[in-house]
């Protein structure tokens, strides 16, 4: 085959090797062609009678057992035999084993993750700082899309291992409104207009009640747990809503809604700290008597 | 009153309006285009026909939907809807039913208003909520319904209230406690969608009859929708189908606890 060190090409390309050539191109094309419909056809079939993710993952499973069939004929076609490669499959199989442990890992998770079905395809999860839409779930890692539109890819190792929080698993969440009134504020009449607020919003649920709890006395008021419960689509309209109702409503009622502040006193039977507004052409003369202070 | 409710041909390039209680509904056709426009003032309940406004009103004055029409007929609709999730109803106090006994209620609930163009074959351009309910969760916190929340005096008797009356239907309601032990009806989720409202003469909204019996706690209540208009006004008229057709008689797990009475 081989003169002066160069390929013989006319020699190689021989008609009946051409032929196998052509018969393997065949296969591949009219395979994956095949194998392409099946899955698509299937995925549509499934897509509205299973869930999402159920859908997909047997999607995948047929697409890849009619690769592996189109391979095994394509490795027939060649003239290799099936029965020394699963052979040496074995020995390699051990040698990749070894080598790729954290795949493995992750396919195990994969597996267990999908049996477990913690969440599915269009949940919005939560895994560490990470918060977005679950876009796929594959054997080695879920992909998510954050709300900023990027892409984030997690290992199942990871999601297996990790703290995992399901935001729209439920129909209905709540939502925690943390405020703080001052200490001189009528505790009841904050209570009244909070929930006055709350059952003239059409996103907050009337059932269940708005929960409204005094957490405690704090360095600079009195801080409130004020939560609402809506459903989960109405997070964006409910959360803009409330909150600028509520401002709105303390502004009107004159309800103090206090910055953090520490009042100073010089002793433990003074009057605190005295603080008084000074004109501007006589802050020299007080600079000067306070530094003589 | 009636009125308000019958087609009507509109001019093209000329603006209507018509109030349906605090809800106020702009209608215009320009150059194949349907615009609608609605405003809510909740202090001014009045009920107007649609009719022509008068000329210099401009497109500008108002935030408008569009709707893509063609030159078909100008015929317009407007006709009255049952919200489009169930509504839960709460009466003002608490109200319990021995053993054996049972009751009618009206509960009066606020109507939508649907706008259709076209004849015969009219389409829905869109439906207007003539009063802005909040929501409301109709069983546990990981299933359940969403719904319409409102508060109701469920009254048992009309004469307490004047009708017709200006953006609300009337649905009666007849429970009977079939159980060894008193229902505390707290709440009652009312599947509007299968209800069918009709028209009296004196032009007030009424929907079927509905039968609620009760026969005890985790036991399946028996719910039965009349198919005819009641008869406590002469010469009712259909004059919209329900969202969703329904059998004779369902049965559902209306009570969940002791101290709910749910659905129909």
């Amino acid at each position: 085959m081989k003169e002066s060190g160069l390929f013989d090409f006319a020699n190689f390309f021989t008609p009946e090797r051409l032929k196998i050539a052509f018969q393997i191109g065949v296969v591949i094309f009219v395979g994956l062609i095949t194998v392409k419909i099946i899955s698509t056809v299937v995925w549509r079939i499934t897509r509205k009678r299973l869930s999402p993710q159920t859908s997909m993952i047997l999607r995948k499973g047929i697409f890849y057992f009619g690769v592996a069939i189109i391979s095994v004929n394509v490795l027939h076609q060649l003239g290799i035999s099936l029965a020394a490669l699963l052979g040496a499959a074995g020995i390699i199989g051990i040698a990749i084993g070894f080598a790729s442990q954290t795949s493995m890992s992750n396919l195990i998770s994969g597996l267990f993750l999908i049996s477990e079905k913690p969440f599915s395809i269009g949940d919005i999860i939560r895994v560490g700082d990470t918060v977005g839409i679950v876009m796929s779930i594959d054997l080695l890692s879920i992909k998510i899309r954050k709300f900023d539109n990027q892409f984030v890819r997690i290992p199942n190792q990871t999601l297996i291992n990790t703290e995992l929080t399901n935001i729209t698993r439920f129909p209905i969440r709540r939502m925690d409104i943390n405020l703080r009134v001052s200490f001189k504020e009528d505790l009841k009449r904050v209570h009244n207009i909070l929930m006055e607020l709350a059952n003239a919003n059409p996103y907050s649920l009337d059932e269940p009640e708005p929960l409204f709890i005094i957490t405690g006395f704090g360095e600079s008021g009195i801080e409130i747990l004020f939560a609402i419960w809506f459903e989960k689509s109405d997070f964006l309209n409910l959360k803009n809503s409330i909150m600028m109702e509520i401002q709105k409503r303390f502004d009107a009622e004159r309800i103090e809604i206090p910055f953090p502040h520490r009042t100073l006193y010089s002793g433990v039977n003074t009057e605190p700290f005295p603080v008084k507004i000074v004109e501007k052409k006589s802050r020299e003369k007080d600079k000067n008597t306070l530094l003589k202070f | 009153m009636t009125e308000i409710w019958k087609p009507v041909t509109i001019k093209p390039e000329t603006f209507y309006e018509s109030k349906i209680g605090p809800v106020s509904i702009w209608l215009h056709y320009s150059r194949n285009d349907w615009y609608i426009a609605e405003e809510r003032d909740e202090n001014n309940a009045v009920i107007t026909p649609l009719s022509e406004l008068r000329k210099g009103y401009k497109l500008s004055q108002k935030e408008w939907h569009r709707w893509a029409y063609g030159k078909g007929n100008l015929t317009v609709q407007l006709l009255p809807v049952l919200p489009d999730r169930p509504v839960v109803v709460r009466p003002e106090s608490p109200f319990k039913f021995p053993p054996g006994s049972e009751a009618l209620f009206f509960v009066l609930i606020p109507i939508w208003i649907r706008i259709t163009a076209g004849h015969p074959n009219p389409i829905t351009l869109m439906e207007v909520p003539t009063v802005v309910l909040s929501n409301s969760w109709f069983g546990d916190t990981t299933s359940g319904e969403l719904c319409y929340a409102m508060k109701t005096r469920a009254l048992r008797d009309l004469s307490l209230v004047t009708i017709p009356l200006f953006n609300r239907v009337v649905c009666p309601v007849h429970i009977k406690n079939n159980s060894t032990s008193q229902l505390d009806f707290l709440r009652l989720c009312v599947r509007v969608e299968h209800l069918i409202t009709f028209l009296s003469e004196s032009g007030g909204l009424w929907t079927n009859k509905v039968f609620v019996t009760y026969r005890g706690e985790e036991q399946l209540s028996q719910i039965v929708f009349s198919r005819t208009y009641p008869d406590f006004e002469k010469d009712c008229k259909k004059i919209t189908d329900a969202r969703t057709p329904f059998e004779k008689s369902i049965v559902k797990r209306s009570f969940q606890v002791l101290k709910e009475l749910t659905g129909f």
